[in-house]
């Protein structure tokens, strides 16, 4: 099994230095092909331009959503890496937003 | 009274030994009359009980939202919605961190950060527990919050917005604020159970 590697710098709004948007998750995860690499890879690298400035919760929530339900919470970090040089904007707390609003609308769905 | 009798007999070409008959049809008719007297009791009896039965239901569904709407005020509403009015109160307050026009990207992140960080808290605090209550509810409620700050977090990182700018700033920010806030607390208080 091979690594992947998704650079962000292809997939963003010209002139922006930020990803927001449910729609503009759905459509990264989809130009990405991030769910079939998450199965097929051992690893995949995802590269955070270096002048952005936030990736919010709403984008992370709808690019990532399949990819945590597969692996889990803790298979997701071990596999999915997100790679940047920036010393301005570190993506901890918002991937662990996203990742925990997934888990929690999973689990409120399984219960109806 | 004969005469009479004997008339409908002519008028209806009716023989006197079938006189008989005529009456036979008369007690006939009655029994029909009768019978479907007690087809449109019992029809009538059916009907008032199905629908006696389908108003207790309707009570009972009645009850169980009210219950439901009962508990949803006063576990989370009244004593979280403070929580919802601060967020909004914290979000406003950005106003005084927008120091000038021209904000470097630090102090822009900061900002952000700080919206979605104010937005996280309210997840955490009030938002989780709607989602146990009422998962369609929590949906609205959240891509409501999610927009805001997606809207503000474009502006914001937007070089081409001098917030500072009175105008601006209340086309731009304030107007979105306003907006979600309004929204936000439509969708609570018209929450039916």
């Amino acid at each position: 099994m091979s690594n992947a590697s998704i650079d962000l710098e292809n997939h963003r709004t010209k002139g922006s230095k930020v990803f927001t948007g449910r729609e503009r998750g759905i459509s990264v995860r989809e130009n990405t092909k991030i769910d079939a690499l998450v199965k097929e890879k051992e690893l995949v690298e995802i590269i955070i331009p270096t002048d952005i400035m936030s990736i919010n919760p709403s984008f992370l929530e709808e690019f990532l959503t399949n990819a945590v339900k597969s692996l889990g919470k803790e298979d997701f970090y071990t596999k999915v890496k997100f790679i940047s040089d920036s010393k301005r904007y570190d993506i901890t707390l918002d991937l662990e937003e996203a990742v925990d609003r997934i888990l929690r609308n999973e689990n409120a769905l399984s219960k109806k | 009274m004969l005469y009479l009798k004997n008339k409908i007999m002519i008028l209806f070409c009716i023989e006197k030994s079938s006189w008989f008959n005529l009456e036979t049809l008369s007690n006939l008719s009655n029994i029909i009359i009768a019978f479907l007297t007690l087809v449109l009791g019992f029809y009538v009896f059916v009907y008032q009980k199905n629908k006696d039965n389908k108003s207790d239901e309707e009570t009972e569904i009645n009850r169980r939202k009210n219950i439901k709407l009962q508990w949803f005020k006063e576990i989370i509403i009244q004593p979280k919605i403070d929580l919802v009015f601060n967020f909004y109160d914290q979000i406003n307050s950005i106003k005084s961190k927008i120091n000038g026009n021209d904000l470097n990207d630090d102090e822009k992140i900061e900002i952000i950060n700080f919206i979605k960080k104010e937005q996280s808290d309210l997840r955490k605090s009030f938002l989780d527990l709607v989602q146990h209550i009422n998962n369609d509810l929590h949906s609205e409620l959240s891509l409501n919050v999610d927009k805001l700050t997606d809207n503000l977090t474009d502006v914001i990182s937007n070089d081409e917005f001098k917030l500072k700018n009175e105008i601006t700033y209340n086309r731009e920010i304030k107007s979105k604020i306003e907006y979600s806030y309004s929204e936000f607390l439509s969708k609570i208080f018209n929450y039916c159970g």
